[in-house]
């Protein structure tokens, strides 16, 4: 739409002047150079956009055409007419610039104000005339009015000294050039509007560029002042920023004579910034500033007293975020409609910018919060150390909130409080400051259970002052409890000088939950304490019993190796012992007297019983000492158990028992060590014979895995409570039955482990008064895999 | 072997335990076969066995001896081509497998342990002399 009605608009002086010539051509045909004049105004017109160039080319025109001493262009303003362009005056350039009060010129107002070209034969006499500067003695007047678009804009003065020297075709022709004039003047007009909308426009989009590159509000607040002072081009530029939580407006760009300053932030209140803020409503103020802005409460900002000052709110949706203002000191009513609209434009993209920068900073805060607490939850599973932990938990907590001092309180027995932890600049001063219980503004988180935020410390009645520390006024302090298992057992705080920031809820909430990890690692740390603690109390009572227990082996060892020597000792006598014993009963031709052979035959009797205990204590000794070996060989079991009842034959059995062997053909072949299953057969034998009465049998049965060999007696037999003894080393039954009995009491716990060595089980059934009968199993080498390999040796 | 009778077989028993030594010769006697009886050997066996002017079937050797142990005693022996024929039995108190093992690899013809059973040596004997490995237990 624009772009057409500038083409009409541009079309329209080419009219004007088709009818101009038409005109003149009629009238003066004759004259060449009256066509010259038109053909060289056109060309003007249609090479140049200089205003004054072209009025004064139309009046240069007119001079050609009309008789005329003087002419001049004057252009409406503010109930002034301003002279553009003159020509025809002794000092023509003096005269422009020249402005006329329409109050003092009554034929000049009626022209504007009417709209109706005058014409007056003889300005002398005319009372309305009032000379003006720079005139000639003038008889003849001619005003035309300027109109474009219905309006008049301006006014066509024609001058000469001859009176009636205008007749009505002359205004006919004046009218046309002040039509061309007045067309001239729109299309300037226009061209500078246009002009001036393509600068704005142009500042907008660099602005919009800088504004959506940057994700920093008070970047993009230096960019947005920036480029306000270079389209501005005036004294006062500055960029306000409204925090409401805080209720403080701050200035992250401010600039005054071109000069760039920072200002400090100031509490939202009554001034015209805060009162743009609070109307929501561009302030546009260019008469009585000083009064009007002391009228609203304002402060004066540094710098001289601006005349004008304009203000437009910056939108974020329908909440006032800020106020981009700009102030001339030099001019009144320096701030146009269009600087208006301008600024405002700047300012919508402005608030999109800060709300996408506000949006980038929340979640960037809530980024840096959460790796904040991220890094608190590792550095607590780093370290178990409590001071450690929480120093490090208080120093992130200071450098994302405060920058001043953070400290961390425990709560102790008597219920003070006591920094255990401090950083920051009171560091020195806070650590170990003690609180007594329910005392200070931090005694009353411990109370209450909750965190809170007070931003005027000094102004609370339960502060209490920490030594060494000044009392500034606008003394921050935000703090959190520490909760362990439901209790508070804490308090976690920190400070803000008065030149910092108030702390704002979303502080607290961040606060609460770094105090939280510094719960948990001061419960961990306790719980490792505890646990290191209890493991230290186990490995001491674990070192405690394997030095025992190594000691126990040691002593173990010494005593096998002791008893193997021992053993060895012994038997070097009790070969002569037993020997001459019998060599005493059968060792000469005639027969000892009676009494000498019954007593050298009890002494071979004992040195064998003597015998028999040092051969089991040995293998006891070896078996403890785990240096039994044996070597498994395939063998027939009945060959072996002939050989052994054959020696048991030598026993002295007791009238009425008999060894009966009742051991089948065809048994298979077992893996044994053939001398240690002789041993295991001849106590179990022994064994049998020494508690038999009546007869006992030996008795041997083949079944799919094993071979299961039987030694049954019908002796005194034992209560199934009493068998776990029969088979514990050194245990005898009856310490009667021992004395008559004889014996080790190792037989059967021996004969259990040799069976276990050789791949078997040994066990007992019993009943008391009816016997006993003892089983064991045999590995059967058909069977065995290490059979078939071929007789290998097992250790 | 079996030529051997018993009677013409002659024993040597090197053993440093008086009482012992008086035993097993007692035994050997009782047995019938005849048998000598030192507490020790000296120097080389070989030029021990010279000096005595006798030649011995068997040979019953302590191990534990104090001047010159059983095997330092059987290698002398072994090295003697003109005794090949001189059966060597181990005598000890030390009964331990190991023991009877190393016997074994020393080349030994058997190992008696201590203590001896006098009412069964007339029958060990008789298997020693028919040519029998006796290993103790055996």
């Amino acid at each position: 739409m624009r772009a057409r009605k500038r083409k009409i608009e541009v079309a329209e002086p080419s009219l004007v002047l088709y009818n101009l010539s038409r005109m003149t051509v009629s009238r003066r045909s004759e004259s060449d150079s009256v066509a010259k004049v038109i053909l060289g105004l056109s060309k003007t017109l249609a090479s140049t956009h200089a205003l004054d160039e072209v009025l004064v080319r139309i009046l240069d025109s007119i001079k050609v055409v009309l008789p005329m001493d003087s002419c001049s262009l004057l252009l409406l303003q503010d109930k002034t007419l301003e002279v553009r362009a003159a020509i025809g005056f002794d000092e023509s350039p003096g005269i422009l610039g020249m402005r006329l009060d329409l109050e003092r010129y009554p034929l000049d107002r009626f022209v504007v104000e009417s709209g109706t070209p005058m014409v007056i034969d003889d300005v002398g006499l005319d009372p309305r005339w009032n000379p003006r500067a720079g005139d000639r003695p003038i008889r003849s007047w001619m005003g035309i009015p300027l109109r474009a678009s219905g309006e008049v804009i301006g006014m066509l003065s024609i001058c000469s000294w001859k009176a009636s020297a205008y007749a009505d075709e002359d205004r006919e022709v004046a009218d046309a050039f002040a039509d061309l004039a007045a067309a001239a003047v729109r299309n300037a007009r226009i061209f500078t509007t246009a002009r001036r909308k393509i600068d704005e426009l142009d500042a907008v989009n660099k602005i919009g560029a800088a504004v959506a590159s940057r994700l920093d509000v008070d970047k993009l607040c230096e960019v947005v002042g920036r480029n306000l002072v270079e389209i501005f081009m005036v004294g006062v530029v500055y960029v306000a920023v409204w925090d409401e939580d805080a209720g403080i407006i701050r200035l992250p760009f401010y600039s005054h004579d071109g000069k760039r300053e920072s200002y400090p932030p100031f509490p939202f209140g009554n001034g015209l910034t805060s009162h743009v803020l609070r109307s929501r409503e561009s302030l546009n103020i260019g008469e009585d500033l000083a009064s009007k802005a002391r009228a609203m409460g304002g402060r004066s900002l540094p710098g001289r007293e601006a005349h004008s000052w304009l203000g437009v709110p910056i939108f974020s949706g329908r909440r006032a975020l800020g106020v981009l203002c700009v102030q001339s000191y030099d001019r009144e009513n320096a701030f146009s409609s269009d600087d208006l609209r301008l600024l405002s434009t700047i300012a919508s993209t402005v608030g999109a910018g800060i709300r996408n920068a506000r949006l980038f900073e929340e979640a960037r805060r809530k980024a840096d919060e959460a790796s904040a607490l991220a890094d608190a939850g590792r550095e607590i599973s780093e370290s178990l150390e409590p001071d450690v932990v929480l120093r490090r938990i208080a120093m992130r907590a200071n450098a994302l909130l405060s920058r001043d001092s953070a400290a961390v309180f425990l709560l102790e027995s008597d219920g003070s409080l006591r920094a255990v932890v401090a950083v920051g600049r009171q560091a020195a001063a806070l650590q170990d400051f003690r609180l007594p219980a329910g005392a200070g503004i931090i005694g009353r988180v411990v109370s209450s259970g909750q965190g809170l935020i007070v931003n005027d410390a000094l102004g609370d009645p339960q502060a209490v002052s920490v030594p060494g520390t000044p009392e500034e006024p606008g003394e921050k302090l935000i703090a959190a409890p520490l909760f362990v298992s439901g209790r508070v057992t804490g308090v976690m705080a920190l400070w803000r000088g008065e030149a910092e920031l108030p702390f704002l809820p979303d502080d607290l909430v961040f606060l609460s939950a770094l105090a939280r990890q510094a719960a948990v690692a001061i419960e961990n740390a306790r719980l490792h304490r505890r646990a290191k603690d209890e493991a230290r109390r186990a490995a001491a009572l674990y070192e405690a019993a394997s030095a025992a227990r190594a000691e126990a082996e040691e002593a173990n060892r010494l005593k096998s190796r002791f008893l193997a020597n021992m053993t060895h000792e012994l038997r070097t006598p009790l070969n002569s012992i037993i020997n001459l014993a019998y060599l005493i009963q059968e060792g000469s031709e005639e027969a000892p007297p009676p009494g000498i052979r019954d007593e050298a035959s009890r002494i071979e009797v004992a040195g064998r019983h003597l015998l028999g205990l040092i051969n089991d204590v040995l293998d006891v000794a070896k078996i403890e000492a785990g240096r039994m070996d044996v070597r498994l060989e395939e063998s027939d079991f009945r060959a072996i158990a002939r050989t052994v009842l054959s020696a048991a034959s030598g026993l002295e059995l007791a009238p009425g028992v008999e060894l009966r062997d009742e051991l089948p053909d065809g048994l298979p072949p077992v893996l044994v060590d053939r001398t240690r299953l002789r041993q295991v057969l001849f106590n179990l034998l022994a064994n049998a014979v020494k508690f038999t009465s009546r007869g006992h049998i030996l008795r041997a049965s083949a079944s799919e895995r094993e071979l299961v060999v039987e030694v049954e007696d019908t002796g005194i037999g034992m209560e199934k409570t009493e068998l776990p003894k029969a088979f514990a080393e050194f245990v005898q039954l009856d310490d009667d039955m021992d004395r008559r009995a004889g014996g080790s009491g190792l037989g059967l716990p021996l004969s259990r482990h040799l069976v276990e060595l050789q791949g078997g089980r040994l066990w007992a059934e019993s009943r008391k008064g009816v016997g006993s009968v003892f089983r064991f199993t045999l590995v059967r080498a058909d069977l065995s895999r290490l059979a078939r390999a071929g007789g290998e040796r097992l250790a | 072997m079996n030529s051997l009778s018993l009677s013409s077989v002659k024993v040597l028993v090197v053993e440093d335990d008086p009482d012992n030594r008086i035993v097993i010769t007692r035994l050997l006697i009782m047995a019938g076969v005849e048998a000598q009886s030192i507490a020790a050997i000296e120097g080389d066996a070989r030029d021990f066995l010279d000096r005595t002017g006798q030649e011995f079937d068997l040979v019953f050797l302590d191990l534990q001896l104090p001047k010159k142990d059983g095997y330092a005693v059987l290698s002398d022996l072994r090295a003697d081509p003109r005794r090949a024929a001189v059966r060597v039995f181990a005598l000890t108190a030390n009964v331990a497998r190991r023991e009877i093992e190393r016997c074994r690899g020393a080349g030994f013809d058997g190992f008696i342990g201590k203590p001896i059973d006098g009412r069964r040596f007339s029958e060990l004997l008789r298997r020693i002399l028919e040519g029998e490995s006796v290993w103790m237990e055996d």
